[in-house]
């Protein structure tokens, strides 16, 4: 069996060629796809997380409350809770329990970040 | 008789055999980019259009709330007043296109938005408008 070849070429091992650039290359790219979903499923799970967390808030304006929401969200979504940061706001009541009030949710991974608003 | 046709047929699709592996490869692995930059936008659009509904949603209940029962007046500016005043994280060049109330109770806040993918970087960038509405209603 020839195992030499040259790229490009018509002579040489269709083997050895369909290894190179057929599978090697296809590594890079999974290499990528492999970190850009991953990136991708972590602004969900952040979307996911501030938008039902702060649906929450508003319902039952009880920052235990929500936080046992984000921890549960966080841990369906295979996040460890240590690593996410978020904090809650409310203007101009601080409690978010008057009407008019805007409640701001913002959830940190990493560089990753999403945030919700809503109106009480 | 087909059999009688196969030597001619085997020597010209042996003549066509001809060229190389590598184009295949490479074509390959670029179909393959491809295909992952394609599901990568595909989730970039789903996530900015939930962002828009969460937002969208936001300002309905805001304009309900500060509309304190009248929805005759002119609820255009008690949403551009509230989207004004909270930063839209993720969204680009977020309009507003609608505020309309309906039976005197239900508030529609209609929104739009560029597309901008997660990957600001490549070719699909700033393609898009993606639009969404949220309702907000008080009372029966």
């Amino acid at each position: 069996m020839n195992f030499s070849t040259k790229a490009f070429c018509d002579e040489g091992s269709a083997i050895i060629d369909l290894i190179a650039f057929g599978v090697l290359l296809q590594i890079p790219v999974l290499m990528f796809a492999t970190v850009a979903i991953s990136t991708q499923h972590q602004s969900f799970a952040l979307e996911a997380i501030a938008r039902h967390a702060i649906r929450a808030h508003t319902l039952w304006p009880d920052k235990q409350n929500t936080y046992q929401v984000v921890k549960q969200l966080a841990s369906e979504f295979g996040i460890p809770y240590s690593s996410l940061k978020w904090e809650l706001s409310c203007r101009p009541d601080p409690d978010c329990k008057k009407a008019d009030s805007i409640a701001t949710i913002k959830v940190r991974l990493g560089e990753l970040s999403a945030r919700a608003i809503h109106a009480l | 008789m087909p059999g009688q046709f196969m030597p001619s047929e085997s020597k010209d699709s042996k003549s066509k055999d001809s060229g190389s592996m590598a184009l295949f490869g490479i074509g390959l692995a670029v179909l393959s980019l491809i295909t992952v930059l394609i599901v990568l936008a595909s989730g970039s659009v789903y996530l900015t259009e939930r962002r828009l509904t969460t937002v969208a949603e936001a300002t309905a209940l805001s304009v309900l709330t500060k509309a304190k029962g009248d929805l005759n007046q002119d609820l255009g500016k008690l949403a551009r007043d509230f989207l004004a005043v909270n930063p839209l994280t993720g969204l680009h060049n977020v309009s507003l296109v609608e505020v309309i109330s309906s039976e005197g109770k239900t508030v529609r806040a209609r929104l739009c938005s560029s597309w901008n993918p997660i990957f600001v970087n490549y070719m699909l960038s700033e393609v898009g408008k993606i639009c969404s509405e949220g309702l907000a209603r008080r009372g029966r």
